[in-house]
């Protein structure tokens, strides 16, 4: 008779393969069976409540903001006010219990959400704008063309195989975004970069030679090609990141007070000064000297899948990704050091939602005065 | 603007291979329900269906680039919900309580042998869920999820002659499309 540990041999059994038609059969209609049972009632309000929280935490796009400002003057208590509605924000103290203040309802919505878009800059110094629409062809440079496809730069290799002795053909390109832009390119190896708000990366038309080099400044996340042949490796500052092929996340922005490089697949070296090895999950924090701590990479990536995620961020670093994004001015006129932010919205909201959903966490208010967010207490 | 609640599942999987965020929000809200109900029914735990489910979706935006569904969107939802449950009861304790179920269920006989019934009994379970959604949900899912129409378009061919006999029709085209579907449906594993 079947046994529980055969059972989970089983089961285990049903997605990857093997097992015999009689083993199938068992447990479809066990399945079957419990499919169509109504042995314990389903709890509506828990099943809605919960399907709330999943909102939050998966990469759709949140409430508009019509259907926010309605849910509020029903609110009588923190607690609903932070279960309900489509993003769910902490601090890591008590909720609060005031209605949240909207930023910019009389004045017009001058802080716009960034978008998709870049400006690429070719090795004779040409400069062409990236915009995400519209599949086309930009150049073509020492056997690679460079393609415009799906809002994305690509390259690809006009000649079959590699020109491994041509150095004087390389030539390198840079592809920058500005505040308030993203943008997603492939480089001539197949290794797909992300670039957040006010990045660059600088890298050659054809990875020739025993090394593949980039250089960037801002953020960007990468997912590299295999090839054991050609490490890849990449520069910003002062550091310099030396890859076999994997998945990986370097913020390096200049009025950051750290580099910080994430990974979340594969294997990295970190240099400066000192070396590191990381392993998927860990990041390496560079300011002079190295230090490496277990993070959550989700959060860490969030931005590249159109989203804020912060995990008990303080709320300086978060109002200098939103500064970047959303192309605004950042005005304090209070002291917010010791003030943290738990919470996840999507990128591609009004900054007025972002806002008011920091409010709600009691931080901190804010007045949004053209391209200008200035902090309150 | 596009109204997404009027895009059929195949529309709305073609633009989510584009990272559609729009089209994945409208999958999701379209889906969540019906899942999350139906691995209830078989897990009878808030907690793990909603990691479960949570997952899944998390899952699909993640590999939303190269998702290539070959049967229905429906198919493969709920396909990845079996799977990713009964992986889930693969790896619980021996003492689990779904462990000791398949176990009692193992011990009596009647199995559904036949994999075409077992694919057709499935499906009558999960039309049984669709039918019993809220009537707006339920509109839209139908339209979308038989035909490849849009609802605007089905909107037009009802509206073209009388209501009455269009409608009829329609549902004889839908339970046409509907036996046609649940053929297909679990067979392709």
């Amino acid at each position: 008779m079947m046994q529980p540990e055969e059972i989970k041999a089983l089961l285990e059994k049903y997605v990857s393969g093997g097992l015999t038609d009689a083993e199938k059969a068992m447990l479809e209609s066990w399945y079957i069976k419990q499919a169509d049972s109504n042995d314990v009632p389903l709890d509506e309000y828990t099943m809605q409540q919960n399907l709330r929280q999943m909102t939050a935490r998966l990469p759709v796009q949140k409430s508009s903001p019509a259907l926010l400002h309605r849910l509020w003057p029903k609110v009588a208590a923190a607690a609903i006010v932070l279960l309900t509605g489509s993003a769910i924000w902490f601090l890591t103290k008590r909720p609060v219990t005031e209605k949240p203040v909207l930023a910019a309802t009389t004045a017009p919505q001058m802080v716009s959400p960034g978008k998709d878009g870049a400006i690429l800059t070719l090795a004779d110094g040409r400069q062409i704008i990236l915009d995400s629409t519209g599949d086309k062809i930009i150049a073509n440079q020492n056997g690679a063309r460079v393609l415009l496809e799906d809002g994305r730069l690509v390259y690809k290799s006009l000649t079959a195989g590699n020109r491994q002795n041509d150095r004087s053909a390389i030539s390198y390109n840079t592809v920058a975004t500005p505040r308030g832009r993203q943008f997603q390119l492939v480089l001539p190896d197949g290794t797909k970069v992300w670039l957040n708000a006010a990045s660059s990366i600088h890298y050659p038309t054809a990875f020739t030679g025993s090394e593949r080099r980039v250089e960037i400044t801002g953020e960007a996340y990468f997912e590299v090609a295999h090839d054991k042949s050609k490490p890849f490796h990449v520069r910003s500052n002062k550091q310099e990141v030396e890859v076999l092929g994997t998945h990986f996340n370097i913020m390096a922005y200049d009025d950051e007070p750290a580099i910080k490089t994430t990974l979340l697949e594969g294997k990295v070296k970190v240099h400066s000064n000192t070396n590191v090895i990381l392993e998927p999950g860990e990041q390496a924090i560079v300011n002079g000297k190295i230090k490496v701590a277990l993070v959550n990479t989700e959060a860490a990536v969030a931005w590249k899948n159109g989203e804020f995620m912060f995990r008990n961020e303080p709320l300086e670093n978060i109002m200098r990704s939103i500064a970047r994004w959303y192309d605004a001015e950042i005005i304090y006129k209070t002291d917010v050091s010791k003030k943290a932010v738990w919470g996840t919205v999507t990128k591609y909201s009004n900054v007025s939602d972002v806002l008011n959903m920091i409010t709600l966490t009691g931080v901190a208010h804010f007045r949004v005065e053209g391209k200008k967010i200035i902090v309150l207490p | 603007m596009v109204t997404y609640r009027a895009l059929s599942d195949t529309e709305l999987v073609a633009l989510l291979n584009k990272s559609d965020q729009l089209a994945y929000t409208e999958i999701f809200e379209r889906y969540k329900q019906l899942l999350y109900r139906h691995a209830f029914r078989i897990l009878n735990d808030h907690e793990v269906v909603n990691d479960i489910i949570q997952e899944l979706f998390l899952a699909i935006w993640q590999k939303r680039e190269t998702l290539v569904i070959h049967s229905s969107l429906t198919a493969y939802l709920f396909q990845s919900v079996r799977n990713r449950i009964f992986d889930w009861i693969a790896h619980q304790r021996v003492e689990s309580k779904y462990l000791q179920s398949i176990h009692d269920f193992a011990e009596k006989a009647g199995f559904i042998t036949d994999e075409t019934i077992r694919a057709r009994e499935l499906n009558r379970i999960i039309e049984k869920e669709i039918a019993s959604l809220p009537p707006k949900m339920r509109t839209v899912f139908d339209l979308s999820r038989e035909t490849d129409l849009t609802y605007k378009e089905i909107g037009e061919q009802l509206n073209i002659s009388d209501k009455t006999v269009k409608q009829q029709v329609y549902n004889a085209v839908k339970i046409l499309r509907l036996k046609i579907n649940s053929f297909l449906f679990f067979i392709h594993l």
